[in-house]
């Protein structure tokens, strides 16, 4: 598959507009200080810079869990911070990837422990993260492991296990997910504890892939991290999200050798992916996701958290569309969306905001603008639309300035990454 | 979540397979555009960016194969748009009903002559000479006088296989069409319909109560719209920070021989700027709310009430979906029932009036869903989650008993009706009955379609 021209639209500052692209597609919320501060470095060191993450990038305090929302609350808004980097960035692709339903979690504590897990061996390796996915409250309660017992398992988890979070179809039969649900069965989530009850669980040779053994959770999930597909499924997806389109087929295959040889450790395969041309090269070639959209906007504006938003743009965490999690391509660009999202640019309150934000360096306002919104590439069109605000109407200044940045925030270009 | 979590505040109800939309005179626009099919392809037809068959370079490509490349799409009905039948109408709407919480079947179609179901709801029941339309067996609920007057079919027995009593769970097999709850689907059954009379229309499916999983297409054009306000800044008016904003909108969407995302971000904004001129010529016809928001069933009546001038503005519209819910009747089943009902019942018949003024009747067709029934015996004062229920069809058809009426005697282990029509067969009926699209390229498992219509 060709990818596509990145775009034909000149950049009006080729260094700010590559730093830019670096921070839109490591971090979540883009910040002008973040691109200015990577826009003084030659592009290893910039890439290098991002790999390292700032100092205080880390796990300081962990998620509140009065509600699922409150954790929501506490991610958004690391989401957004100026120092948000890759660990977040991260911890939301394995999300995507390794989905979980908010609705059918019991204890939003559950959630909780598997955020935590995301942002914290979500940077480390793969298989370690996957035991601890597969063993959490959260995903046993989501796709009905919790209570499976072996005389009549329930096959959710160990069809998914493979189907989405690992191996892929064609990869296994239905055999194997009768043998995977019978292997998986006996994990008990109760008061928001997780306990295994081995009454209810399968103690006895399996066959699964091929192989006679005792399998347990433990076993499955390696047989699964040793299968090459696994990784080749799983770096073709992060390959995708990083680059902005899937890698051909023999790219693909290599990529997932290579990963496979490294132990699945994550941050090798990251360097790697962005240490590549096609990453440099692939500035605006997908749209910005719905959350994608929203904490850009968020970092460039600072309003308050108003996470509902996130429903109607289609992508609050936590509530995934289905178990395959959200689309990670180009449907994301259309009407609907872009009516989602100027929609909310014309209900939150952006008066004193925007008063404030458009200060600033930058020869006019649309300069300033454009700047706190980190778009370096911008069509002439664009650019005519936002400075001409108030040509054709009686606007006071203050209107003229919050207009200007509803356009900005819903123009083609934001909503690109 | 547990079985008896409340439907209203909990369940997800997002539509991401987002499509688009655009206008009426649309498809004079679109020739005006002559962009179709512009981009230089190489990969994924992401008809449902558009809703008009574009290529669209570069980008994954839902149901594509690539192994390894983590888009990998289920097989079968999930896939493909569905086949059209010979002879097919064309132009026929469905109009989906979502009775959120689970309907009770048996205050809805009431088992009147039938004395075991006085002994099962002693305090809830229904006496004989207020149910409508009675024949030896069942009469409708009294609240149902205005589509008993239109004739309203209905269909009894109906539910998943095996279900259980999960809102969650069993509100996500009616989504998927997935009635035994194993396969996996990740289109929505109306998504699928929405995909299989895909004619490129700018917008073929619209839901009526928000995003939701029902219309997730593969390549349709869908699009959540609750009323007419939702483009209010879009829409000529006096406000001049409005004014300006669209103005600047007009000026996005000028074409930019860019062939790249920016120019398909700006045929969005062209869509969307047309729908929001159609629908701004509509609101001359707009009732006042305030004074007749009873008799045109409330919110459900309002969202009807524009559900029609969609339809009557011929944008393609084919498959609409809309909500209400305050079926889960734990407690206070009786008034909360009636409310309910009468609720439904005048929105849908004035719907059905709008589409008689506007001469469309003969093209729409008003159908229920609703996760479950409820229990057979009453709580105190309410029923609990039940199972098999009975759907509703209303429009173009007879006053007509389908379905096959559960036993009262012989009830499962949860003191529940025993479903004796899949809802996939139901289903398939409104799909090949109604629609002409093949039941089986767009359920899976080849249900038998119910003889509906």
């Amino acid at each position: 598959m060709p990818t596509m021209a990145a775009t034909t639209i000149e950049p009006t500052d080729p260094g700010r507009a590559r730093a830019a692209h670096l921070v839109r597609r490591t971090a979540l919320g883009v910040h002008a200080e973040r691109v200015e501060e990577l826009a003084a470095l030659p592009w290893d060191e910039a890439v290098a810079a991002v790999l390292g993450g700032p100092a205080d990038d880390r796990v300081t305090d962990a998620p509140a869990t009065d509600e699922w929302t409150d954790t929501i609350e506490w991610w958004i808004a690391r989401m957004t911070e100026p120092t948000t980097g890759l660990r977040d960035r991260l911890a939301w692709f394995w999300h995507g990837l390794l989905t979980t339903n908010a609705y059918k979690v019991s204890e939003p504590a559950l959630l909780a422990e598997q955020l935590d897990l995301f942002r914290s061996e979500g940077i480390g390796d793969f298989r370690t993260m996957l035991h601890g996915f597969i063993a959490g409250g959260a995903l046993l309660e989501y796709l009905d492991a919790s209570w499976s017992v072996a005389a009549r398992p329930n096959e959710n988890l160990a069809r998914e296990l493979m189907e989405l979070f690992t191996i892929g179809r064609g990869n296994y039969g239905e055999d194997d997910v009768r043998a995977a649900a019978r292997a998986l069965a006996g994990w008990v989530v109760e008061d928001g504890r997780v306990e295994f009850r081995p009454e209810n669980a399968f103690i006895a040779p399996l066959i699964y892939l091929g192989q006679q053994a005792d399998w347990d959770s433990e076993m499955i999930v390696d047989r699964l991290c040793d299968h090459p597909a696994t990784a080749v499924r799983v770096s073709s997806r992060l390959w995708g999200n990083l680059v902005g389109s899937p890698p051909d087929r023999e790219t693909a295959a290599e990529l997932g050798r290579w990963w496979q040889d490294r132990g699945l450790a994550i941050m090798p395969l990251v360097d790697r992916i962005l240490h590549d041309p096609a990453f440099a090269d692939g500035r605006l070639t997908r749209p910005r996701t719905g959350l994608e959209w929203y904490c850009g906007a968020k970092a460039a504006l600072g309003f308050d958290d108003e996470i509902w938003y996130l429903e109607s743009l289609n992508q609050m965490p936590y509530l995934p569309p289905s178990v395959a999690g959200w689309p990670d391509d180009g449907r994301w660009l259309n009407p609907g969306s872009l009516l989602a999202r100027a929609s909310m640019v014309h209900s939150i309150d952006l008066g004193e905001l925007v008063v404030d934000a458009a200060d600033g360096e930058g020869a006019t306002e649309t300069d300033r603008i454009l700047r706190r919104c980190s778009l370096y590439e911008v069509s002439p069109e664009t650019r005519a639309a936002i400075d001409g605000v108030g040509r054709n109407e009686e606007l006071s200044p203050e209107s003229v300035t919050v207009t200007r940045w509803r356009l900005a925030l819903t123009s083609p270009e934001f909503n690109l990454s | 979540m547990t079985s008896d979590s409340q439907p209203d505040d909990k369940r997800p109800n997002r539509m991401f397979s987002p499509g688009p939309t655009s206008p009426l005179s649309r498809r004079r626009f679109i020739q005006s555009l002559g962009a179709a099919g512009a981009v230089a392809a190489g990969g994924a037809a992401l008809a449902g960016l558009s809703g008009r068959g574009r290529e669209f370079p570069g980008l994954g490509t839902p149901g594509a194969r690539t192994p390894g490349s983590g888009f990998d799409a289920s097989g079968g009905v999930d896939m493909a748009p569905g086949r059209r039948l010979p002879g097919a109408v064309d132009g026929r709407v469905l109009v989906i009903v979502d009775l959120q919480g689970g309907n009770d079947g048996l205050s809805t179609l009431i088992p009147a002559g039938d004395p075991r179901y006085y002994d099962r709801r002693p305090g809830l029941a229904i006496s004989e000479d207020e149910v409508l339309g009675l024949d030896d067996e069942v009469g409708l609920h009294p609240a149902l006088a205005r589509l008993h007057r239109r004739g309203l079919t209905t269909i009894e027995g109906v539910g998943p296989a095996s279900g259980d009593l999960s809102h969650f769970a069993m509100t996500e097999r009616w989504e998927r069409g997935d009635v035994r709850g194993d396969n996996g689907l990740r289109t929505g059954f109306l998504g699928r319909l929405t995909d299989s009379l895909d004619d490129g229309s700018p917008l073929v499916g619209v839901s009526m109560a928000g995003p939701t999983a029902h219309l997730q297409t593969n390549r349709a054009a869908t699009m959540a719209l609750e009323g007419p306000d939702d483009l209010w800044f879009l829409e000529p008016n006096d406000w001049s920070e409005v004014t300006a904003y669209r103005h600047g909108v007009a000026t996005f969407a000028a074409e930019r021989g860019d062939g790249g995302l920016v120019e398909h971000a700006a045929s969005s904004f062209r869509d969307l700027s047309a729908l929001a001129i159609d629908l701004a010529g509509d609101e001359e016809s707009e009732p006042d709310w305030e004074d007749s928001m009873l008799q045109n069933g409330g919110e459900l009546g309002r969202r009807l009430y524009f559900a029609a001038d969609l339809i009557s503005a011929d944008v393609g519209v084919r498959v609409v979906y809309v909500a209400d819910g305050d079926y889960d009747t734990h407690q206070d089943h009786r008034w909360r029932q009636a409310d309910n009902l009468d609720r439904l019942d005048a929105a849908v018949d004035g719907f059905l009036g709008r589409a008689e003024a506007g001469g469309f009747a003969d093209q729409v067709l008003v159908a229920t869903i609703s996760e479950f029934g409820r229990r057979v015996p009453e709580n105190d004062g309410g029923l609990d989650h039940g199972s098999a229920s009975t759907m509703l069809i209303a429009g173009p058809v007879g006053d007509r008993r389908l379905g096959e009426r559960p036993p009262l005697d012989d009830l499962d282990d949860d003191d529940n009706l025993r479903v004796t029509v899949g809802f996939d067969r139901y289903l398939a009926g409104l799909a090949e009955n109604w629609l002409g699209v093949e039941a089986s390229s767009v359920l899976p498992g080849e249900p038998e379609p119910l003889d509906l219509i």
